[in-house]
């Protein structure tokens, strides 16, 4: 392979990565939306939150001398586990009361979310970076000149699975189908028998514990997290959602890959500082020509 | 079965169902008819849950359903076919059975699809198709044959013949006398009040949130306000 096609598979595989992180956040923004079309700005507070109960739990399975892999296993289902009942009271204290009101009141309610929790972890935890308890080795696999690091490998790996869970669970499952019904009438899916309420708190569980997972894997890839990491994730992750059609599961992933990947080029090639630049021109330029997103077929639609 | 006492809702501070009170005795076909915004499809939503009670009771079988959520209401095989059939449509012809059958197993599922299908040939021609796709009438029929598949005991029905073709309006109302014959007792709502009366066993006419008159079928199709307010005659 020629140098510069190096470069480009290398920004590629790096992009993936991070791409993967975003997808697997932009799956709760747009399944919470297409269900109780809610923009859920709590969200990225939510993948921190992951983040930090993850590196906390890492640190301690350590300390108890649990060895490394296992500590990491049991810390990824711990952040996930605990990260979705925050998620799921989140929706049942802040959202749920205010559902029939106005549709600005739950939006507002979880600006304000977002500031708690926030304050939250900067109060109990400290403004400082939280530094992830152990190094991981920075080797990989490499063919070539493109290097795929274990990390790189481990995020993939995991991410794909979860996708291809939900994708499952969503098309063959009683509830996965009940979800599909409440996006497309919620009224007449609460006329066939489905538990609404029931249905909306398993839809932010799921979408917590996978923005906990993405919390988890960039706090490892990264090596540190800090109180204010969901923001800016949250905001691309919003971005992903968007650009594959809001609303739409498959868009979700696919919109976190592409982001992830354009941003990469964009800071190999044109320098780091243009990568949000060039990722939210790409967004505005697919809003212009397809409002309703990449896959999404047609805007929301209402009778 | 069901008897309804005294139902009021509201929306806001208007009244829109001002104490309705009436009968639906097991096994029978009760009808209420009445014009647009008389409250007939609020009642219907009352009965299943989806709009506040204000007032009065539901009593389903001594129960009172007033206040219990939708899908308990189901569970108690209280079934809605709503207004506009509401099929899902992105979502296959035995997808939105299987939802039907939400609150029931799996194997009893498929067995009451197979009926659903011998119900409804052309249903079972188009099973893997998307339920959007289908015609107004067909559409109707995987309507009726999701309601169905939750095995209701009293079938609530909202306009089922509202938009279709005399032809299909007359095989709607004939599945509908099937569905009678099996057991399932039917609330029905209809603005095809002919059609409705002919195969009633009680008749209830709604005005602007009030139960105008009751009576058999054959009173209220001889009586002259009603002929003259809903089956167009002078």
């Amino acid at each position: 392979m020629s140098v510069g096609g190096a470069q480009f598979a290398q920004q590629v595989v790096n992009g993936l990565a991070v791409g993967s992180v975003y997808a697997l956040i932009a799956l709760g923004y747009t399944m919470v939306y297409g269900i109780i079309e809610l923009i859920n700005f709590a969200h990225g507070e939510i993948y921190m939150i992951g983040a930090y109960i993850g590196t906390l739990a890492v640190a301690g399975l350590l300390a108890l001398g649990v060895p490394l892999l296992p500590a990491l296993g049991a810390a990824l289902l711990a952040a996930a586990a605990l990260t979705s009942l925050y998620g799921a009271a989140t929706e049942r204290l802040a959202y749920r009361p205010l559902r029939g009101s106005s549709r600005l009141a739950p939006l507002i309610s979880a600006l304000g979310m977002s500031i708690f929790f926030q304050q939250f972890v900067l109060l109990s935890q400290g403004a400082k970076d939280k530094i992830f308890p152990v190094e991981i080795s920075s080797g990989g696999f490499s063919a070539g000149a493109v290097k795929v690091s274990y990390i790189q490998t481990a995020i993939l790996a995991v991410a794909a699975c979860l996708m291809v869970a939900l994708d499952q669970f969503v098309r063959r499952t009683r509830m996965g189908r009940a979800m599909r019904c409440m996006a497309q009438d919620p009224v007449m899916a609460s006329l066939v028998g489905v538990p609404v309420h029931g249905v909306v708190s398993l839809t932010f569980l799921i979408g917590s514990a996978m923005a906990a997972v993405a919390g988890f894997l960039i706090a490892l890839y990264y090596g540190k997290v800090n109180y204010l990491v969901g923001y800016i994730a949250g905001l691309k992750a919003f971005v992903a959602a968007v650009l594959g059609g809001i609303g739409n599961i498959p868009g979700a992933m696919l919109g976190g890959l592409l982001l992830g990947v354009v941003e990469s080029l964009a800071a190999g090639y044109i320098g780091g500082e243009y990568k949000d630049v060039v990722a939210f021109a790409i967004l505005v330029v697919v809003l212009i020509v397809r409002p309703a997103g990449l896959l999404g077929a047609r805007l929301p639609e209402k009778v | 079965m069901l008897k309804v006492e005294g139902l009021r809702v509201a929306y806001g501070r208007l009244e829109v169902l001002q104490g309705i009170t009436l009968e639906v005795p097991e096994g029978k076909v009760v009808t209420l008819v009445g014009a647009n915004g008389a409250g007939k499809s609020t009642t219907l939503m009352a009965l299943s849950g989806l709009r506040r009670v204000t007032g009065g009771r539901i009593l389903f079988e001594g129960e009172d359903l007033a206040g219990l959520p939708p899908h308990e209401i189901v569970a108690r095989g209280v079934v809605q076919v709503p207004e506009g059939r509401r099929v899902f449509a992105r979502m296959s012809v035995h997808e939105n059975l299987l939802m039907g059958a939400f609150l029931r197993g799996r194997r009893d599922a498929a067995r009451d699809a197979d009926h659903v299908f011998s119900l409804f040939p052309v249903l079972a021609e188009r099973r893997s198709q998307r339920a959007g796709t289908l015609s107004g009438g067909e559409q109707q029929m995987l309507a009726i044959g999701r309601a169905l598949m939750a095995r209701p005991r009293l079938l609530l029905l909202d306009e089922p013949s509202l938009g279709l073709a005399p032809t299909l309006v007359a095989q709607i109302f004939e599945i509908l006398r099937a569905i009678h014959a099996e057991g399932v007792t039917l609330l029905l709502v209809e603005q095809n009040v002919h059609q409705a009366l002919s195969m009633a066993d009680d008749g209830y006419v709604l005005q602007a949130g009030r139960i105008a008159l009751h009576g058999a079928p054959a009173e209220l199709l001889a009586n002259d306000e009603v002929r003259r307010a809903y089956l167009g005659e002078s």
